[in-house]
């Protein structure tokens, strides 16, 4: 495997990123800014407000780990997602709309990449991570998850650590797993 | 085909103490699991009177080497946090 690509670098992602620094190489892209109500639940600091995601949490991986982590200051779109998820890769979904959910679903299904998607629900308290062959994109009609709130933090950390396994699972068994998370258990099928 | 109804509600997961048929239709399937609840019928999901599923999705898997047949009630899942 060449790269693990982490597509979105908010609480989800950030953790992500920082959890499976020792998995592998990691690519992270995200075009959004840190904004100050960010870090109360993602993995960025007061410090680097107005900066690109995932510039910053490259940077921060570099200072604090030693880990060098690839940034790709990107909206993935149609028009680029060849450039930037084509590969050797394993992909990590962490965004956050119906787009690039089914974007990144449809193009790695086709390209036969293996990925897995990372999904909220609205009230925080359930998550899924699916891989692309049984996964569905849901709408987005709920009600947006917030990640201002600090209190949801331990669920992010949770439901990042069950996408590493998922991941290390994958790259050193060749197993393929799906998990339901609740904060209160895991559900694996 | 008869499968395992679980089913995701306020942050818990549990199962309804019956098995159901899988190719019930998704709606008679969520009222099976909002009466489970608001009735205390599912395991691992204390009862809540006021339970409502509107807009949880139902997902189905079929049996597998490891597990049975199982449909899981869940809430939607638009967000990675971002």
């Amino acid at each position: 495997m060449s790269h693990i690509i982490v597509v979105g670098a908010g609480a989800l992602g950030s953790h992500v990123v920082l959890a499976a620094r020792n998995v592998g190489p990691i690519t992270v892209i995200d075009f959004d800014r840190i904004e100050m109500k960010n870090v109360q639940a993602q993995f960025h600091g007061k410090m680097n407000v107005g900066q690109n995601k995932a510039v910053s949490l490259a940077r921060i991986m570099q200072q604090v780990f030693g880990v060098k982590v690839e940034a790709r200051s990107a909206q993935l779109r149609e028009d680029n997602a060849e450039a930037l998820l084509t590969g050797d890769n394993f992909i990590v979904d962490c965004t956050d709309n119906l787009a690039a959910r089914t974007l990144i679903r449809e193009f790695t299904l086709a390209k036969n990449i293996p990925c897995i998607h990372a999904c909220l629900a609205g009230d925080t308290e359930y998550a899924r991570v699916v891989w692309s062959k049984g996964f569905t994109p849901d709408r987005e009609d709920t009600g947006q998850a917030t990640c201002e709130d600090s209190g949801h933090l331990p669920f992010y950390v949770m439901v990042s650590s069950v996408v590493v396994s998922i991941i290390r699972a994958y790259l050193d068994q060749g197993t393929v797993q799906n998990c339901s998370v609740t904060p209160k258990s895991l559900f694996w099928f | 085909m008869e499968a395992r109804l679980k089913v995701t509600w306020n942050g818990s997961d549990g199962d309804y103490k019956d098995t159901i048929d899988f190719d019930l239709e998704d709606a008679t399937v969520l009222s099976i699991a909002e009466e489970g609840i608001r009735s205390g019928y599912m395991e691992g999901v204390p009862q809540d009177e006021n339970a409502s599923l509107t807009d949880f999705v139902v997902d189905r898997m079929r049996e597998t080497t490891s597990l049975p047949a199982i449909i899981l009630v869940r809430p939607k899942t638009p967000y990675g946090v971002q």
